[in-house]
């Protein structure tokens, strides 16, 4: 199925989409070029993430991303936040308890603390999030890409402000996670799209996590990146020129590639195909083994060949 | 030493710890690694709590902190045994709070609490203390031979293995009293006569959270004592453990740079540790004949097509991350060697998928730099 440009259209319409899907398959780099094709129609996009071992850095050729916005390309900047940092800002800047902060969340028995209330670092990654598409003093971005987590920890990252409003808290705390639910349920605002690829592992953890990401109510469930596809038509070619050089083994593997991505395609196709999830759009991404160029906007291009960005 | 195994590597141990980036097949390896031992006759207990459901499904395992027999390997493991646990972080919670809390009334009202009902339920995390604990707890069995862990993915593994000085650091019990003590009066005579320092620190929380928040927390905290307490023996019984030589640490990777990273930080965290891997596994390889005719294309030659130059980018980082591996110096590597292990064209998720992967684990060579 090909995206139209409408849906593209629609998707660059939102301040925040984010972006998750099994480990290990390619969701920092299905942001990243997310991000450099929406720079390139000039939105000015931030890129964040939240990871202790950046990645975003070297796709761009540039450092690890540290927690302070660094420009990536023309109209492309990235982020890598980090949980202590979020929480200072939110108590300094946010709050503008600066002092407070000072006499007491320095203390390194509150900061403990703080690292095992469960949920604390999830819901302040939340608030960051909120406050850089809603609340930064301008000029403020067009658009925010989130590398999130992997699906479990994605959950769990969604749940936090439900664990929050049950546990009966009140406060600052209680109020923003209030208004950060509210953002994020927008439709007009927050979307959220799933990275899988052709393995049944894989499409099977999807077909699992999609249905219950859809039951939160604060999440737009916005469609499903397929990474690493393999185009028919290139198969086809590959296999022809296996078959008179004289490579059966590649060209065997190729063949069990195919039927395979077939294979556990087919029962993703089908779950987006019932009426609950019809308007989720399926993107693909173009296998292009392991990715060790940089990304830019033609990159992207490449990678979402045949479809139109 | 190229008659070095899996069963060689395995043979001394009683403890088995399996790490790895996201998404490299960590949670199959395990389960892999059980039933290889179990086929040299162990009772094996596999705790995982990243659960693949499909595969768990597949072998009947349901979603329990019991461990249970895995009836569908039955008859297959040559005496040995294995029982499964896929932790679920509600049923390990309250679990913890029966074993650690005596009095039945005090269990009810822990259970009752929502800051404990929203912790319990909602929130990542605690899993990792969960799974440790569980480690501590099955320590002293005479049921089991072998225990194996498959920790959580991505960078909460590198949590996983610092846990236990959390544990220790946090959870002293004089802390938490002197933690405490402000809630509680606060409870009782308000907050504004509260003067002592851990009184202002107090207030500072409470200016952030709400002051019922407060209250919340203070009886949450004080419910909670002794769980807390339970805890923090079951970390200290965990790091003596993790220092035992029958201890050993897998580490899974697949060819991708960042799992790669993964892994290297992996072993650093352990070395920082004093402790050294005992196995490295490199998952999701091009099969080596497929890469042998890939590696014998000249450079050039290939069609302009793109799942051709994707696969010849595979092969290239293949050798690229073994060599990789290799490289790993010895004082963080010790003498631990590499496994390859081919991609499957089984689906990995069926038990014939998995005993496939069981025969490949025990019959590929162990290869040291």
């Amino acid at each position: 199925m090909r995206f139209s440009n409408t849906w593209f259209d629609e998707l660059s319409k939102l301040k925040l989409l984010m972006i998750s899907g099994k480990g290990g398959i390619g969701k920092t780099l299905a942001s990243a070029a997310l991000a450099s094709a929406l720079a390139k129609r000039n939105k000015r996009v931030l890129l964040i993430s939240a990871s202790a071992h950046d990645k975003v850095g070297s796709l761009f050729g540039v450092e690890p991303l540290k927690h302070r916005e660094t420009r990536l390309r023309d109209n492309l900047f990235g982020i890598n936040l980090n949980s202590a940092d979020n929480f200072r800002e939110y108590i300094t800047k946010y709050l503008g308890l600066a002092e407070i902060f000072e006499t007491v969340f320095t203390n390194k028995m509150v900061q403990s603390l703080v690292q095992t209330i469960p949920g604390i670092s999830e819901l302040m990654l939340l608030g960051r999030l909120y406050y850089t598409c809603e609340l930064m003093p301008e000029p403020r971005y067009d658009m925010v890409i989130f590398d999130g987590f992997a699906f479990g920890h994605f959950y769990s990252l969604m749940t936090t402000p439900d664990a929050v409003e049950q546990a009966g808290l009140v406060g600052p705390i209680l109020r923003d996670t209030k208004k950060v639910k509210a953002f994020l349920r927008d439709p007009e605002k927050c979307g959220t799209l799933l990275v899988a690829v052709p393995e049944e592992l894989i499409v099977g953890e999807t077909l699992e996590f999609l249905p219950k990401l859809n039951n939160l109510e604060h999440v737009n469930m916005r469609g499903v990146i397929v990474n690493r596809y393999v185009n028919p038509d290139d198969i086809k070619k590959a296999s022809e020129w296996c078959n008179t050089n004289g490579k059966p083994k590649m060209n065997d593997y190729l063949a069990y590639l195919f039927m395979r991505q077939k294979g556990t395609l087919a029962p993703l196709g089908q779950l987006l195909d019932v009426e609950e999830f019809a308007q989720l759009h399926q993107i693909k991404m173009i296998d292009v083994g392991f990715f060790e160029g940089m990304m830019g906007a033609e990159v992207a291009a490449k990678l979402f060949e045949n479809q139109t960005l | 030493m190229s008659d070095l195994g899996l069963d060689s590597v395995l043979k001394s141990k009683r403890f088995l710890l399996v790490l790895g980036a996201g998404g490299v097949g960590k949670t199959t390896t395990s389960i892999a690694l059980a039933i290889a031992m179990a086929q040299n006759g162990k009772r094996v207990a596999l705790i995982s709590i990243d659960p693949a459901k499909r595969l768990a499904q597949a072998l009947g395992i349901s979603l329990t902190s019991e461990l249970r027999d895995i009836t569908a390997l039955k008859g297959r493991l040559s005496g040995g045994k294995i029982s499964a646990a896929m932790l679920d972080q509600k049923a390990v919670f309250d679990e913890m709070v029966m074993r650690f809390v005596a009095s039945p009334e005090l269990q009810r009202k822990i259970f009752a609490n929502s800051l404990y009902k929203a912790a319990s339920t909602n929130l990542g995390g605690p899993l990792e203390y969960l799974a440790l604990a569980k480690l501590a707890a099955l320590e002293d069995s005479t049921e089991y031979d072998v225990i194996i862990v498959d920790t959580p993915p991505d960078t909460h593994a590198l949590d996983f293995l610092n846990r236990p000085n959390i544990l220790n650091g946090f959870m002293e019990n004089r802390v938490m009293t002197w933690l405490i003590k402000p809630f509680v009066l606060a409870q009782r005579i308000g907050l504004g006569k509260i003067l002592s320092f851990g009184g202002r620190m107090m207030r500072g929380i409470s200016e952030v959270t709400g002051v019922q928040a407060l209250t919340a927390m203070a009886e949450f905290l004080v419910l909670m004592q002794d769980v807390i307490k339970g805890f923090h023996s079951a970390g200290e019984k965990v790091i003596k453990i993790l220092r035992r030589a029958e201890c050993g640490f897998v580490i899974v990777a697949s060819p991708s740079s960042s799992s790669l990273f993964t892994a290297s930080e992996l072993s650093n965290e352990l070395a920082s540790m004093d402790l050294l891997p005992s196995l490295f596994i490199m998952n999701k390889c091009v099969p080596r004949m497929v890469a042998d005719e890939v590696r014998s294309v000249k450079g050039g030659a290939l069609p302009p097509s793109q799942i051709l130059e994707g696969l010849r980018s595979r092969v290239d980082a293949e050798s690229s991350a073994e060599h990789r591996i290799h490289q790993i110096p010895p004082q963080t590597r010790g003498g631990a060697g590499l496994l390859k292990v081919p991609e499957l064209t089984t689906d990995v998720q069926t038990i014939d998928g998995l005993w496939e992967l069981v025969r490949i684990l025990r019959s590929e060579p162990i290869t040291c730099a």
